[in-house]
């Protein structure tokens, strides 16, 4: 499978599982879940992380077809994204 | 929240969806004006909103272009180092900034989208080269374009001032990424427009991530934005291929103009 296969069955999943969350989520609100609000963060957050799962998987296809060095690029890209999630987490 | 304004998120995202496959945009010109001046969001919570609804869109549609073959994911990943930066960097001095500001800053950027919209479509600038480091499928063409890519350091440079702007804004950063590309690091306007396509997602990824974990996104409406993008960018990937998207851009541009005036006025305190 090529590296722009997987970047897109990457994203596809991701979407596909954030929009399941959102259907439980709701679902287990209205009928009074106390979850409720945890499962539709969790499917945000799942629907924001989907560019960046699909950075790992390019980044992982690059690696594996032996491209170090577009390999090293998409590696401190998620280097670099990982220090702006820190940064958010820590404020 | 109403039910029916619940729901309009839902045909907010549809609507965004579609335009924002169709136009290569990621949706946020629809988003921020209808969340800020009918929905009466806060910029704050109006940029991180759309960039959700910026993600589902461009994350559906990139995986369907992606197939196709014509972005640049290696250009994109390097571009993103600068796109990131800037994306972290203006989220986290967006939550101090007045309104007005940020409200200024959205009319300026979509009075720019306008402008490049009804500029697009104007010229065919399709490699004819046999030699490059890189090459797409041209479908138009039914042959393989390749290309090479100048100034990259300067175009990731570039990049950071499109990550300030797309999450300071919660507009996409094609704008500024489409002209970077094509203009200065010479790649030819379709790849340029589908690897801006595919990198829209990952700089709004980290803005809206900074915004998620300061408590700035409004969950239920996110939930039925996400919906409602979901199925506007399947709509708009299968519509996509049957229709001629410049006279929409040039017709959206107007549309686009005409919310800028509208928003500036609102910061204003006129309307």
């Amino acid at each position: 499978m090529n590296i722009l296969e997987n970047i897109a069955r990457t994203l596809k999943l991701s979407v596909v599982l954030s929009v399941m969350l959102v259907f439980i989520g709701l679902a287990a609100g209205y009928t009074g879940y106390p979850l409720g609000d945890d499962v539709i963060w969790l499917a945000v957050l799942v629907i924001i992380l989907s560019p960046f799962a699909g950075v790992i998987a390019a980044t992982v296809s690059l690696a594996l077809e032996k491209d170090r060095r577009w390999a090293v690029v998409g590696l401190t890209l998620i280097i670099v994204s990982i220090i702006g999630m820190t940064i958010a987490w820590i404020r | 929240m109403e039910p029916l304004l619940l729901f309009g998120l839902v045909l907010l995202g549809i609507i965004g969806g579609i335009l924002g496959t169709v136009l290569g945009v990621g949706g946020g010109i629809i988003f921020i004006p209808v969340l800020t001046i009918l929905y009466g969001l806060t910029p704050v919570s109006a940029a991180a909103l759309s960039l959700v609804g910026i993600i589902t869109v461009s994350s559906w549609g990139a995986a369907v272009y992606l197939k196709k073959g014509v972005p640049n994911i290696r250009i994109g990943l390097l571009l993103e180092i600068g796109g990131v930066t800037g994306a972290i960097i203006g989220a986290s001095v967006a939550v101090y900034l007045q309104d007005w500001v940020l409200m200024i800053a959205f009319s300026i950027v979509m009075l720019f989208s306008a402008y490049r919209m009804a500029l697009s479509g104007s010229r065919d600038d399709t490699p004819e080269n046999c030699e490059g480091e890189f090459d797409y499928y041209d479908m138009k063409c039914c042959e393989t374009m390749r290309y090479d890519v100048e100034h990259k350091a300067g175009g990731t440079v570039g990049s950071v001032l499109a990550g300030i702007v797309s999450s300071m804004t919660g507009i996409g950063g094609g704008v500024i990424k489409v002209p970077i590309m094509n203009v200065y690091m010479k790649m030819p306007i379709k790849a340029a427009a589908a690897t801006s396509n595919y990198s829209l997602g990952i700089t709004a990824f980290s803005g809206a991530m900074v915004y998620l974990l300061l408590g700035a996104v409004p969950l239920e409406m996110a939930a039925f934005l996400i919906v409602g993008s979901a199925v506007g960018a399947e709509a708009g990937t299968r519509i996509s291929s049957r229709i001629d998207a410049s006279s929409i851009r040039k017709y959206f541009s107007l549309l686009l103009m005409a919310s800028a005036v509208f928003m500036i006025l609102h910061a204003g305190g006129y309307v």
